[in-house]
């Protein structure tokens, strides 16, 4: 009986000690220590043993109950600690080795954004040169020398009649002249004003403009363009107001609103108490501009709107300082 | 522009809140705000009679009086000295707003109930101080508002006039925009002008040199005006949109501008010598004092009014000192002229001036309206200083209105605004705003442009009249399908691929400014030559070049991080550069990037350590196995920016495309940068080609590749690209790729020399590879080696 014990004893304690899960070690507590264990009924059947008997075997059934015991506390915590435990030797709590993080800029990442929905309406990316001539950036736009509406853009001159695009509208002049209809493009990119910066106005900034020249092109097709172009990057459900504008190289023009996002139209210091935000101007190309570059203006007509990509993703985040997105600040780049 | 909505309606009738006319022309015209004025939160204060005044019996300085404010008759406790029986003062009810926000209610003061309060100016936010409460003229109705008595009632508008519409710089042309919402009727000025002999062409005399300069100038004289100040109505009009009033004639010129858009100018007709007027060009260095006190040069670009000695005003846009009106004027020479637009914007930005006067003129006023606008400011000197008015104008040049008369199809408006107005609808729109409308043939509308409109000029500046008219909320927007092929840019596509990579690499992406200082290249050491073109008007001075590199503005994002404790940087930036080329200009794309601070993000376990030129080297390699351009190589650097014991120039495909390394220690200094500074600086553009090529697709390998390590010891002076380029030249059929794993100097190796250890990896696209056919591939290559560098092999 008692070598029975001894041998009991043994297996018990490489089955606690050896446990590799809970599960493991419930099992064997089971096995060894449990109701229906041996050790349990052997200490059950003591009172059909002889006196002397008895006694020894009591014994050694307590001292092998209270030894098992202690190796099933140790097995316990050394299973708790591999688990994450204190006693461990990986501290799962201790930050892991990082690698370096990198972001495009907020610009580039409004950029693609507001590419990739415009690409989904089927215009096509254009580019074109920073350096443009008077013809490109004005005169082809219907804005004459020494005319007025030159106040609206504060330009960087260079040398005889060449300066720094103040839109990409020479883009447009640029595809029109050597593409025929239909056209159907965005151009964006960075424009210059030679304004002192402000927190609502750079002297460097990006804009994206579209243009849609086609037979029949009606001005419904621009709002319902612009429409769904707003409704993609703020939410189906943003308001959206169409009014008159100026421009010299649309006719109708439009400025277009959307709900201000701060008080959702019930006025607010962000949009002067009006409820709306400016966030694009367009219209329906001018045909001074078709002729300009020799498209008919009595077989076409088209649509040509234009924003401000810093404005946008100001609006989106909240970013109160369009000069932040020049100071390139990493603790800016890594908020926004 | 500014508007008071009281002036506004002496032209015509709206029934519209401020706001509520404000959202209106928004919709209709442009962006129009309403400008808070003084009074517009007071509310609940009237005009009150005070019946009687009693001492308060437990005060010496108050009293208690009985006051009728129409609707009935309240006792007050008032403590103004100047209260007495009969007087009309304010009475604010209980439940009244007055200045400040500040709520008037019921109160007991001394045991007396007080129901509402007699106010003084200072209580309505009139006056700093009152000495005590308002008193009105006796004729004020009992129980009128008192905003209406006091002018508190008015409230001003903002009208963002667009540079196409100089219409609107004047109030009638707002009024007319105004009608065209509303549908009411226009009112203008009708003018009925008493006339006294001798007539003006006896008076004066008007010559213009170039009727291309000014087309037409009337001029009017006014004998034995009396200088004085303007009535009250006229100070509040003026000082309702912000201008000071100076004296009745001064501000009926003003005014008669603000009303028109036309503006016109008085000179004190007796010292306008031999009363005459010359319009003509100033000669070089020809000079006149103008109306703020500064002597001004001019040459042949001014266009000049003078008398018959010399320049009294230059045209168009400020008048001289030597001809104003002032408080000695009897006799005033009325000038209303018609100046080129271009000439007078040309002459103002030459003096760096714009006035009230250059801004209307150079969008062009209404050339058909200078009679009337001449007569209503005759009429008001004769009404307001008591002027006579000579008989009739002094009339110089002739001016051909050029009528124009558009037609408008009803198809074409219909196509463009789907669904668009009725005919007979499009037609009152176009009429309510001046437009002269009868039937065209074919289905169109003949229409005739007012000579206040010549921003129109072609139909589709016709169809925007109706459609802002019309609403443009009426349109139906709508999103047709339309397909039309798109194609990508490569070089643009490439752009995006190394953006992509270098981000996946741990780099922000920054845009800095396209403008360098002059030295900037100087700077690091560099020159700038002069390919760099020159803006002619900087905004900054210190800034006058577009960048040739991106490398000064990147390091300067660099130093600003650093200062703000944002040391550890992996940045880049795609951007432009611009040179001279020939004529025109060379517009180029660069890849620039800067690492500083701790090559590794920092750990619990491991030492920061600085940047070295194997970390930045290893970015450039990764970048160029992440976009598969495998044909990187590096040649020697010689330029003074970079550190030259550990900077490169990079190859890729052959072709020097940048250059790459540590900042010299001189610029770091120079510069004020942290300590190391590896920085990049590639042109993309001789990229895009390799990156275009796709990969070919082979046959994954079925069998296992075998390694072989060797170590060597060679001279110092031995790179390892030498032997890496002898272990590709070996051509080895099985050999497929080679790396280093080590490099090692120290007591295990003799002086002067180092260790390179290499791993050559083998392998066979038809079968596994024997250890011994390995082994005598890898012994070819090693004796290769030892007899071509005096390779000793380290075990
Ligand atoms: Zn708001």
């Amino acid at each position: 009986m008692i070598e029975r014990l001894k041998e009991l004893r043994g297996e018990a304690v490489a089955a606690f000690d050896g446990a590799a899960s809970p599960q493991e070690l419930e099992e064997a507590r089971v096995r060894y220590l449990g109701r229906k264990s041996e050790l349990n009924q052997a200490s059950r059947g003591l009172k059909d043993l002889p006196e002397d008997e008895r006694r020894a075997v009591g014994r050694a059934v307590n001292e092998i109950k209270n030894e098992l015991a202690a190796h099933l506390t140790a097995a316990t915590d050394r299973l708790e600690a591999a688990a994450g435990g204190a006693a461990s030797s990986v501290d799962l709590t201790l930050p892991g080795r990082r690698p370096w993080v990198g972001g495009k800029h907020p610009i580039t990442r409004t950029l693609e954004r507001l590419e990739s929905i415009f690409a989904g309406l089927g215009f096509e990316v254009a580019t074109g040169p920073h350096i443009e001539d008077d013809f490109h950036n004005f005169e082809a736009l219907n804005i004459p020398p020494d005319h007025p509406a030159r106040d609206m853009h504060d330009t960087f001159y260079i040398d005889g009649d060449r300066l720094l695009r103040t839109h990409t509208s020479p883009v447009q002049i640029r595809t029109m002249k050597s593409r025929k209809p239909p056209v159907r493009i965005i151009a964006p990119g960075r424009v210059y004003r030679n304004e002192t910066p402000d927190a609502s106005h750079g002297s460097e900034f990006y804009q994206l403009e579209g243009l849609y020249v086609d037979r029949g092109v009606r001005f419904g097709e621009l709002m319902g363009v612009l429409t769904k172009f707003l409704g993609e990057l703020y939410g189906e459900a943003i308001a959206v107001r169409f009014r008159p504008g100026f421009f010299p190289f649309t006719e109708p023009s439009t400025e277009v609103d959307i709900e201000c996002r701060i008080c959702h139209g019930r006025g607010c210091p962000v949009c002067k108490n009006t409820g709306w935000v400016e966030l694009l101007g367009a219209g329906m190309v001018d045909p001074r501009v078709f002729e300009a570059v020799g498209y008919d203006p009595d077989v076409y007509t088209g649509y040509a709107f234009g924003l401000g990509v810093d404005r946008i993703h100001m609006m989106m985040c909240g970013v109160n300082d369009i000069r932040l997105y020049h100071e390139n600040d990493l603790r800016f780049l890594r908020q926004v | 522009m500014k508007v008071s909505l009281r002036w506004l309606r002496d032209y015509v009738d709206f029934d519209l809140s401020a706001a509520d006319l404000a959202r209106r022309l928004t919709e209709q015209l442009t962006e129009t705000e309403v400008v808070e004025s003084a009074g517009s939160d007071i509310t609940g204060v009237v005009a009150a009679k005070v019946i009687t005044v009693d001492r308060h019996p437990d005060a010496d300085r108050l009293s208690v009086c009985v006051v009728d404010w129409g609707a009935g008759s309240s006792t007050v406790v008032c403590g103004a000295p100047n209260v007495k029986p009969g007087m009309m003062s304010a009475l604010a009810v209980p439940g009244a707003v007055i200045a400040g926000g500040r709520k008037v209610e019921e109160v007991t003061l001394r045991g007396r109930r007080s129901h509402g309060m007699l106010v003084s100016a200072r209580e309505l936010g009139l006056e700093e101080h009152s000495d005590g409460i308002l008193e009105f003229e006796a004729a004020v109705e009992v129980g009128t508002d008192v905003r209406g008595i006091l002018g508190l009632d008015d409230e001003v508008i903002d009208v963002d006039v667009q540079p196409n519409r100089p219409d609107c710089l004047g109030i009638i042309g707002i009024a007319r925009e105004v009608a065209a919402a509303v549908g009411s009727k226009l009112r203008i000025p009708e003018v009925d002008l008493t006339e006294v002999d001798p007539g003006a062409p006896e008076l004066a005399a008007v010559e213009i040199e170039d009727v291309q300069d000014c087309p037409r100038y009337i001029a009017r004289v006014i004998s034995d005006v009396e200088i004085g100040p303007s009535p009250a109505w006229l100070r509040t009009r003026l000082e309702s949109v912000g201008l000071r009033s100076i004296s009745n004639v001064v501000d009926v010129t003003n005014f008669v501008m603000l009303e028109f858009g036309h503006p016109i100018h008085a000179f004190d007709y007796d010292t306008v010598r031999e009363h005459r007027i010359v319009v003509r060009r100033a000669t070089a260095g020809e000079r006149l004092t103008t109306l703020d006190g500064v002597e001004r040069e001019l040459s042949p670009k001014h266009l000049l009014i003078c008398d018959g000695r010399g320049p009294v005003a230059a045209a168009g846009v400020m008048g001289g000192g030597g001809t104003e009106v002032g408080d000695s004027t009897k006799n005033v020479l009325l000038e209303c002229a018609w100046f080129d637009p271009v000439v007078v914007r040309r002459g103002a930005q030459d003096l760096g001036i714009r006035t009230d006067a250059s801004q209307r003129f150079e969008r062009g006023v209404d050339p058909l309206a200078m009679e009337l606008v001449a007569a209503r400011a005759c009429a008001l000197m004769n009404e307001l200083a008591q002027g006579k008015v000579a008989r009739g104008i002094v009339d110089a040049g002739s001016w051909k209105a050029p009528a124009t008369t558009i037609e408008l199809h009803m198809e074409k408006l219909e196509s463009m605004l789907a669904p668009g107005p009725p005919k007979e609808k499009a037609a009152a729109e176009l009429a309510s705003l001046g437009f002269g409308v009868s039937d065209g043939p074919d289905d169109s509308l003949r229409v005739e442009v007012p000579s206040f409109r010549h921003d129109v000029r072609l139909e589709a500046d016709l169809i925007e009249e109706v459609a802002r008219v019309d609403g443009y909320d009426k349109i139906r927007p709508e999103v047709p399908f339309h397909s039309i092929a798109v194609t990508t840019d490569p070089a643009r596509a490439a752009r995006d691929a190394v953006r992509e990579a270098v981000v996946g690499l741990g780099f922000h992406e920054i845009l800095t400014s396209s403008f360098m200082e002059r030295d900037a290249l100087e700077k690091l050491g560099e020159s700038t030559g002069d390919e760099a073109i020159e803006l002619a008007n900087p905004m900054n001075k210190e800034m006058p070049l577009l960048r040739t590199s991106i490398l000064p503005s990147l390091l300067d994002v660099v130093r600003r991080n650093a200062n703000v404790g944002e040391g550890d940087i992996r940045i880049f930036e795609i951007g432009k550069v611009f040179r001279r080329a020939g004529e025109g200009a060379d517009e180029r794309w660069m890849l620039a990037g800067a690492l500083a601070g701790a090559a590794e993000p920092p750990a619990w376990d491991r030492q920061a350590r600085p940047v070295d030129f194997y970390d930045g080297k290893g970015v450039l390699w990764a970048l160029g196995e992440a976009l598969s351009v495998d044909s990187l190589g590096t040649a020697c650097y010689d330029g003074s920016a970079l550190d030259g014991t550990a900077a490169a120039r990079l190859l890729a495909g052959g072709r020097d495309v940048g250059a790459f390394g540590m900042l010299s220690p001189k610029v770091i200094e120079a510069r004020d940068l942290p300590p190391s500074v590896f920085v990049f600086d590639i042109e993309l553009d001789p990229l895009v080609g390799l990156l275009a090529a796709t990969g070919t697709f082979a046959d994954l390998p079925r069998y296992p590749k075998a390694r072989r390590d060797v170590a060597l010891v060679v001279d110092e002076r031995t790179s390892a690209g030498n032997i890496l380029g002898e272990i590709d030249s070996s051509e080895e059929p099985l050999l497929t790729g080679v790396d280093v794993f080590d490099v090692y100097r120290g007591k295990q190796v003799p002086g002067g020399k180092k260790s390179i250890g290499f791993t050559l990896t083998y392998m066979s696209r038809e079968r596994t590879l024997t250890d011994a056919e390995v082994d005598e591939a890898q012994a070819r290559i090693v004796a290769r080696l030892v007899e071509k560098f005096g390779a000793s092999l380290r075990e």
